[in-house]
């Protein structure tokens, strides 16, 4: 199992559009891949579950895979939430 | 229907079939050119024409010659009579119906003869005629489709179930019309584009309200659940399409996007629906069906969720 802290930049934090990128992006590897925010766990391959963590920009959390591949699943939601998923500034 | 020349057309001759029997038409010349073909579904009365007027005498139209016509006419003198039906007889007139039984005047009847059009006659009054008439011809006359799936009625809506051959189509429809809904079409759906837009399936033919199960081979929907489990037509509120689950296919998992599916250039509201082993596509396709109604109500779930999470996350990045 590894994990891996990060920030939510995007302007609008984990909004609708972003987190049904995170889930399409977390369920393209076979790892469990966990976010959690203030102890908060949600499972990245469930929609509503990270809606439910309404993650606002400013949001610490942390990205947690386990599994075969879970460099790769760790490393590609990271780079999502760093590239603010894709929505510029 | 004909559809020869790929617009959609009648032939004079399906005007004396069963579905205008009230009618009563006979034929009272031309017999050997029924096949001329009705291409507009608006009837015409030809009285100005008959004044001498001709220019709204349009190709492709029904005209409907009643008595005020023909008592007009035999006014005239037989001259200036022989040069009116020529210039109307030259005019791609498909067919007359002369109504309430009236005998026509035979140089009428000699002009449409030479010029090979059908003459018909009906016992009915004008105002029946032109009724009958154009209603037959619209039901006709509208652009039509055949498409391959269910056809069904779901909480008063109609959802037309479509995928490939084995998805699941008639199961999920059978387990639907044993919770209560109803049948309208299966395999085969023939649709119909009304000119407002909307449309309107029914199952095609005479072998209407049977289905095929894998298995059970062909089943009678309506002698098995009664007439209430079945419906002739409906028009078509929302189309959902079952495909085998795809794992590398990104399916909808907000619901905030709206689908359309075209069918004969007028869009219906679309889902795809990924069917996978124990799925119950029946309460899925019911669900959806209730979701379809409240935002038909202006609800729309998935958009509200979405707005108050906004406005959570617009707070607390505020706040923080």
């Amino acid at each position: 199992m590894i994990e891996k802290k990060t920030r939510i930049i995007n302007a609008l934090g984990l909004h609708a559009r972003a987190a049904a990128k995170l889930v399409h992006t977390a369920g393209e590897f076979e790892s469990d891949v966990t976010l959690v925010r203030d102890g908060e766990e949600a499972d990245a391959k469930s929609i509503l579950g990270i809606l439910l963590l309404a993650a606002a920009q400013g949001s610490d959390v942390v990205v947690r895979a386990e599994g075969e591949d879970e460099q790769e699943a760790l490393g590609a939601v990271i780079d999502l939430i760093e590239d603010r998923f894709g929505e510029g500034a | 229907m004909s559809r020869r020349s790929g617009y959609p057309a009648v032939r004079v001759s399906e005007l004396l079939e069963s579905e205008l029997a009230d009618l009563d038409l006979t034929v009272l010349c031309g017999g050997t050119h029924l096949d001329n073909e009705i291409i507009n579904p608006r009837v015409q009365k030809p009285g100005l024409a008959f004044a001498g007027h001709y220019a709204y005498i349009r190709p492709g139209r029904v005209q409907i010659v009643g008595e005020s016509e023909t008592e007009y006419l035999s006014t005239l003198d037989p001259e200036k009579r022989a040069e009116r039906f020529d210039r109307i007889t030259a005019l791609a007139v498909p067919v007359f119906v002369v109504t309430k039984g009236i005998a026509p005047l035979p140089d009428f009847l000699e002009a449409c003869r030479e010029r090979e059009i059908p003459v018909l006659s009906s016992t009915a009054l004008s105002s029946t005629v032109i009724k009958r008439v154009s209603f037959f011809l619209e039901e006709h006359l509208v652009p039509s489709t055949n498409l391959h799936g269910v056809l069904l009625e779901i909480y008063g809506l109609g959802v037309l179930l479509i995928g490939q051959s084995g998805v699941g189509k008639s199961e999920s429809a059978l387990d639907l019309i044993t919770r209560g809904h109803s049948l309208v079409a299966d395999d085969r759906v023939v649709v119909k584009r009304y000119p407002s837009g909307e449309l309107v399936g029914q199952s095609s033919g005479p072998y209407r309200h049977h289905m095929e199960l894998r298995g059970l081979g062909i089943i009678n929907v309506q002698d098995l659940f009664g007439l209430a489990a079945v419906r002739e037509r409906k028009a078509i509120d929302l189309v959902i399409q079952l495909e085998p689950w795809d794992e590398s296919k990104p399916y909808d998992r907000l619901g905030l996007d709206e689908s359309v599916y075209p069918i004969l250039d007028s869009p219906c509201p679309f889902i795809v629906m990924p069917v996978a082993l124990g799925r119950n596509i029946s309460i899925l396709v019911e669900i959806a069906t209730r979701n379809h109604h409240l935002k038909l109500q202006g609800h729309h779930s998935a958009r509200e969720f979405a707005d108050k999470l906004e406005q959570e996350l617009r707070d607390k990045a505020r706040v923080s």
